[in-house]
C-alpha cells in the first residue's frame, strides 16, 4: 500500500451504477405491543407466555432471582456447581435418560448461572412445549443432586476457570469488578481453586434450598404454541412447587476512583481496555437518557467512539461500549482491545470522545439517527423469541413497570439531555480505567493520562 | 459471572457490532474421501429426486427470478413480520483468493463497507442503522455476503444502496491503510492475543486438506495483509462483484411484487460479464490419518479436535451424515457426551459440526466434520480417540436402532428450524441465498426435512463405515504453553 497517492480515489465502476434517486423511507412510529398472556400462581411463581411466529419451536425460560449474588465470599461460583448438579437429572431420570428425553422433543435442556439469575430452560419442537415445561418443572423440584458426580463437576469447573483466567477480556472484566464493587458479591468474579475443590454436596444442598424456589421464579414461554395449553402446562407442572419469599438484590455500593490499573500480561500483541463509571439502575428516571447517551457515544457501530478507533484510525476491531447492568448495579464501560503500539492513543482519543459530548450537544440529527437505530434494533428483537423473552426478563429484573415502552422513552430524549448525561454520569474525573496488556510496551505509553496502579490479576 | 466459554468459532466477518456477525458453529471443508467421487466442487451430481414432504414440514414461500443480467432473486414474503431482510451473496469465499494474498476475500469485504458511487465511507452503515436497521457482511469458504434486517419501510433503500455497492466500488488508499488495521486487529483479537485461537476451525482446514485453496490460512498472513493493493481491490471487485456472479434475497414483511419491481429497478442497469471461472477446489482422496500437535502458549489445557471429509452435499450419504453427526456427537444425549463426560469426565462438552462457519447445507466445496473438546493433562489424547473409535464401531458394526435414528432425526428437524430462524430471520435468506448460488435451486429449503427424513439404518451404517474410517480422519492435538497455570 506504500506506492499509491494517499488521495488517490479508486472508482472501479464497472459501467453506469444505478442512477436512480436515493429512495423515501417510511418507518412506523409506535411499536405494535406483542401479544402476551401473564399470570401468578398461588406459591409465588410468575408466568408470561408470549405466542408469536411460524417456525413450530418454543423457548422455555425459567429465570429464578438468584445467582453469583447469593454467594458467600467464600462460595464464589458455588452457584455454578448448583447449576451442574440440577443438570444431572431428576429423581425419575438419571442425566443421560433427561437428555435423550429433551432431544426427542426435539430439545436440550440448558442450565444458565449468572450474577443475578440462574436459569433452566432451552427450547422444544411447538407440539412438545407442554412436555417441555413439565422437565423443566421436575428439574428444580425434584432434581437427583448424585454427590457421586461432585469429583466430575469440580473438575470441569476448575477447568473452566483455568481457561477463563487466560482469556484477555476475561482478566480485565474480573479486575474491573473487583475494583467498581470491593468486598462486594459483584464484585467477585473468580472462586480460587481451593474454595472450589472444597465444596460439599450439603453446601449445594442448602445453597437450593435456600434460593431456588418459586417465589423468586418466573417462567417465560415464546414461539409458536396454544396459549392456552402452555398455561395449563405450567398450572399443573408447577403448581405443587414450593414458595417463598421474592428477594430483590440489595443495591451496590459502588466506587470509583481515577486511576488506570495495570495487569501484566507479557508479550500481548494487544492492549485489552476497561473505561468504566458506576450509574444509575434502570427503574431510575435517567436510565433510558443515558443508555441513549451510551449508544451514541460507543454503544453502535456508527457511534462516535467506533468511528474514530476504528473506522478512522484502525487501532481495533471490536470496540463497544454498554450500560452493564446487574439486579441493583449497573456501570457503563468502553471495552475495546487495541495494537499494543496505540494503548495509550486509543485511551487518550476514547476520553476526547467524552470530554467532547459533556462539553457539547449533539445536533438533531446525530441524536435523531440513534434513536432510528434504538427503535429499529428493538423491532428486530421482537422478531425473535429469544427477543421477546429477554425484554420481558429485563423488565422484571429490575421492577420497571410492566407497560415500560423503551422506544416511547426513547423518543423523550433530546440534545441537551444527552449532554447533560454525559456531563452527570461520565465524568473522567472518577473514571475507573484498566488495560491488560505487555508492560514493557505500554507502560510509557499511559505516563500523563492518568495515575497508574501496578495491579495483580484477581486470584 | 459470564465464564462460559468464549471459544465457539468466530466468523471471519466485518464485524460491524451487531447480530451478524457471531458465528455460530464449528468446522472447515473437505472434500471427497477414499474413493472414486465425483469432485464436491461445482455442480454436484445429480440429485435424486427429493423424497416427499414429512407431515407437518415447515413450506417457506419461494419466489425465484432472473434478470436480464444474471443477477438471481428470491423472494420469500412472510406476513407476520414487520422487518425485511435484503442478503446480497457474492460466489466468492476464501478459498479462492490469490496465492500471495491470503485473507485478501475477508480483507475486500471490509472494504465493501468503505465507499460506493453514491454512498461515502460510513455513509452505508449509517444509511441502514439510522433507518433502525442491523447489518453485517461475513466471508466463508465458498461465498461472502452482506445483509441487512430492517423496518420493512426501509426496505427500497437498502435495495438501492446495495445496487450501488455492487455497480461501483469507490475507495481510496487511506481506506485500505484504515482496513488492513481493523483487519489485522481482528486476527489478533480472535487469533494471535487469545488461547486457542484459530482453534479447530482455522487450524483443522490447513491440516486435514491438501489443495491449497482448502488448506491455506483463511484468515491472512499479517504480512499478505498489509501487502494488499488498491489495484488488487479493483481487480477483484471487477472479476467477481457483479450481477452475474450474485444472488439477492429478500424475505419477511415484504409484498413480492412491489419488491420485485425495486430489486429491477435498482439492479436491472447494472451491465454484467459472465461468471468468474473458479479454481479446481477437489480434494483427492484422504488415504492415511493425518495427525499434528500445536502448541499453544497461551492455552492452559489441552485440547483436541478431530475431522472427517464428508460426502457431497445432495447426495443420501450427506444427509446421513447428519444424521450421523447428531448420533455420535451433537447434544447432550449424543454418544460421544455419555462416553465422555458423564461416563469418564474427560470433558464437560462435546462440541461439533459439518461446516463450523455456517451448517451442513450453506456451502458448496469439500468440507469437513470436526468435533473437539478441551480436557486435563491426566487425559490423553490417544486414550480418548480409542473412546472415540469405540462408540464409531458400534455404529460400523450394526444398524441403528430405531429409537436412535427417530431421535436424531427430531433434533436434526429442531435445529433446522433454528437455523431458518437464526440471526432475527436472516437464517432463512442466508440457506435460499445459498442453494440459489450453488445449486440454482431455492426451493430445495422445502426439501431438507424430507432428505432427513428418509435416512434408513442401512444407510447410516453404510455412510459411517465408509466415512468414519481412521483413514479418512485428521486429528489436532493442541499442547499447553509451558507457562500455563
Amino acid at each position: 500500500m506504500k506506492k499509491m497517492i494517499a488521495a488517490m480515489v479508486l472508482a472501479a465502476v464497472a459501467g453506469a451504477a444505478s442512477a436512480s434517486e436515493r429512495p423515501s423511507v417510511t418507518l412506523p412510529d409506535s411499536v405494535p405491543r406483542p401479544e402476551m398472556r401473564t399470570f401468578t400462581l398461588d406459591n409465588g411463581l410468575e408466568v408470561t407466555i408470549l405466542p408469536f411466529g411460524d417456525v413450530p419451536k418454543v423457548s422455555v425460560f425459567l429465570a429464578i432471582d438468584t445467582g453469583n449474588l447469593d454467594e458467600k465470599p467464600s462460595e464464589v461460583w458455588l452457584a455454578d456447581l448448583a447449576g451442574k448438579l440440577l443438570e444431572q437429572g431428576t429423581t425419575e431420570l438419571d442425566a443421560a435418560a433427561l437428555a435423550r428425553t429433551a432431544a426427542e422433543w426435539g430439545g436440550e435442556i440448558n442450565i444458565g448461572v449468572g450474577a443475578d439469575t440462574l436459569s433452566v430452560g432451552g427450547t422444544a419442537l411447538s407440539d412438545r412445549a407442554g412436555d417441555f415445561v413439565g422437565l423443566v418443572a421436575k428439574i428444580v423440584e425434584t432434581p437427583r443432586l448424585p454427590e457421586s458426580e461432585l469429583p466430575r463437576l469440580k473438575a470441569d469447573l476448575l477447568r473452566q476457570l483455568a481457561v477463563a483466567r487466560s482469556e484477555p477480556q476475561q482478566i480485565a472484566t474480573a479486575k474491573l469488578r473487583s475494583l467498581l464493587y470491593p468486598g462486594q458479591t459483584y464484585g467477585r468474579y473468580f472462586p480460587t481453586e481451593a474454595m472450589l475443590k472444597g465444596y460439599t454436596i450439603e453446601q449445594v444442598k442448602a445453597y437450593l434450598a435456600t434460593y431456588v424456589h418459586a417465589g423468586r421464579a418466573h417462567l417465560y414461554v415464546a414461539g409458536k404454541l396454544d396459549a392456552t395449553a402452555v398455561e395449563q402446562a405450567a398450572r399443573e407442572a408447577f403448581g405443587d412447587w414450593r414458595g417463598g419469599k421474592p428477594v430483590r438484590a440489595r443495591a451496590a455500593r459502588p466506587r470509583t476512583a481515577r486511576a488506570i490499573h495495570f495487569v501484566e500480561r507479557t508479550g500481548a500483541v494487544q492492549s485489552t481496555l476497561r473505561l468504566a463509571l458506576p450509574v444509575v439502575t434502570p427503574d431510575h428516571p435517567d436510565y433510558v437518557p443515558l443508555q441513549v447517551t451510551n449508544h451514541l457515544l460507543g454503544g453502535y457501530f456508527s457511534s462516535r467512539v467506533t468511528s474514530n478507533i476504528r473506522e478512522q484510525k484502525g487501532y481495533t476491531y471490536s470496540p463497544n461500549s454498554q450500560l452493564a447492568a446487574r439486579q441493583g448495579a449497573v456501570y457503563w464501560v468502553q471495552n475495546a482491545d487495541v495494537t499494543t503500539n496505540v494503548t495509550g492513543e486509543a485511551i487518550k482519543e476514547i476520553e476526547k470522545e467524552i470530554a467532547r459530548l459533556r462539553a457539547e450537544a449533539p445536533s438533531a440529527k446525530e441524536l435523531d439517527d440513534v434513536k432510528a437505530n434504538i427503535v429499529g434494533t428493538f423491532l428486530i428483537g421482537q422478531s425473535t423469541r429469544q427477543g421477546r423473552i429477554a425484554y420481558r426478563r429485563m423488565i422484571d429484573l429490575h421492577g420497571l413497570p410492566k407497560d415500560f415502552d423503551l422506544v416511547a422513552e426513547a423518543q423523550k430524549v433530546t440534545p441537551e439531555m444527552v449532554k447533560a448525561m454525559a456531563g452527570k454520569y461520565l465524568d473522567p474525573r472518577r473514571m475507573t480505567m484498566v488495560v491488560v496488556g505487555d508492560g514493557k510496551q505500554v507502560q510509557s505509553q499511559l505516563k500523563g493520562i492518568a495515575r497508574v496502579i501496578q495491579s495483580k490479576p484477581v486470584p | 459471572m459470564s465464564h462460559t466459554r468464549s471459544l465457539i468459532a468466530v466468523l471471519v466477518a466485518a464485524g460491524l457490532g451487531c447480530g451478524g456477525g457471531q458465528a455460530a458453529a464449528p468446522p472447515p471443508e473437505a472434500p471427497p474421501p477414499p474413493t472414486a467421487e465425483p469432485p464436491a466442487a461445482a455442480a454436484p451430481a445429480p440429485a435424486p429426486a427429493p423424497p416427499p414432504a414429512p407431515p407437518g414440514a415447515l413450506q417457506i414461500p419461494v419466489e425465484y427470478h432472473k434478470l436480464d443480467n444474471g443477477l438471481r432473486v428470491v423472494l420469500s414474503p412472510r406476513a407476520d413480520m414487520p422487518t425485511a431482510v435484503v442478503a446480497v451473496y457474492y460466489h466468492i469465499g476464501f478459498r479462492i483468493e490469490p496465492k500471495d494474498r491470503t485473507g485478501f476475500a475477508h480483507l475486500f469485504e471490509h472494504m465493501m463497507f468503505q465507499g460506493s458511487k453514491n454512498l461515502g465511507k460510513m455513509e452505508f452503515i449509517k444509511l441502514i442503522q439510522s433507518n433502525g436497521g442491523l447489518m453485517n457482511g461475513s466471508t466463508r469458504f465458498d461465498f461472502t455476503n452482506y445483509f441487512q434486517v430492517v423496518p420493512a419501510g426501509a426496505l427500497e433503500l437498502v435495495l438501492w444502496a446495495e445496487a450501488d455497492r455492487m455497480g461501483s466500488l469507490a475507495v481510496n488508499a487511506d481506506n485500505l491503510k484504515n482496513q488492513q488495521g481493523v483487519v489485522s486487529n481482528e486476527v489478533r483479537v480472535n487469533v494471535l492475543n487469545r488461547p486457542y485461537g484459530g482453534f479447530p476451525w482455522l487450524d483443522m482446514p490447513q491440516l486435514a486438506n491438501s489443495n491449497w485453496f482448502n488448506a491455506h490460512n483463511f484468515y491472512g498472513d499479517l504480512k499478505d495483509l498489509e501487502a494488499a493493493t488498491l489495484e488488487d481491490v479493483k481487480t477483484f471487485f471487477e472479476t467477481y462483484y457483479q450481477p452475474s456472479n450474485a444472488v439477492v434475497v429478500v424475505t419477511g414483511g415484504i409484498d413480492s411484487r412491489q419488491t420485485l419491481e425495486w430489486v429491477k429497478k435498482h439492479f436491472g442497469p447494472l451491465p454484467s460479464k459472465p461468471r468468474p471461472t473458479l479454481p479446481d477446489v477437489s480434494e483427492p482422496p484422504q488415504t492415511a490419518e493425518k495427525r499434528h500437535t500445536k502448541n499453544d502458549p497461551l492455552a492452559p489445557r489441552p485440547a483436541l479436535a478431530f475431522s472427517y471429509h464428508v460426502p457431497p452435499r445432495r447426495t443420501p450419504e450427506h444427509a446421513a451424515m447428519t444424521v450421523l453427526m447428531e448420533i455420535l456427537a451433537d447434544g447432550k444425549d449424543s454418544a460421544l457426551h455419555r462416553a465422555l463426560v458423564l461416563e469418564k469426565g474427560i470433558t464437560d462438552e462435546v462440541a461439533t459440526a459439518i461446516n463450523e462457519l455456517g451448517n451442513p447445507w450453506n456451502y458448496e466445496g469439500p468440507m469437513l466434520m470436526t468435533t473437539w473438546l478441551f480436557h486435563d493433562p491426566s487425559s490423553k489424547p490417544d486414550d480418548i480417540l480409542a473412546i472415540v473409535d469405540a462408540e464409531i464401531a458400534r455404529l460400523v458394526e450394526q444398524p441403528v436402532d430405531a429409537a436412535t435414528l427417530e431421535r436424531a432425526r427430531t433434533k436434526l428437524r429442531s435445529g433446522f428450524y433454528d437455523t431458518v430462524e437464526a440471526l432475527n430471520g436472516f437464517g432463512r435468506a442466508d440457506l435460499l441465498a445459498a442453494l440459489a448460488l450453488f445449486d440454482d435451486d431455492p426451493s430445495r429449503i422445502n426439501h431438507i426435512e424430507a432428505e432427513i427424513a428418509a435416512v434408513t439404518p442401512e444407510l447410516v451404517q453404510a455412510t459411517a463405515k465408509k466415512w468414519l474410517a481412521r483413514t479418512n480422519r485428521s486429528v489436532l492435538v493442541v499442547e499447553p504453553g509451558k507457562g500455563a497455570p
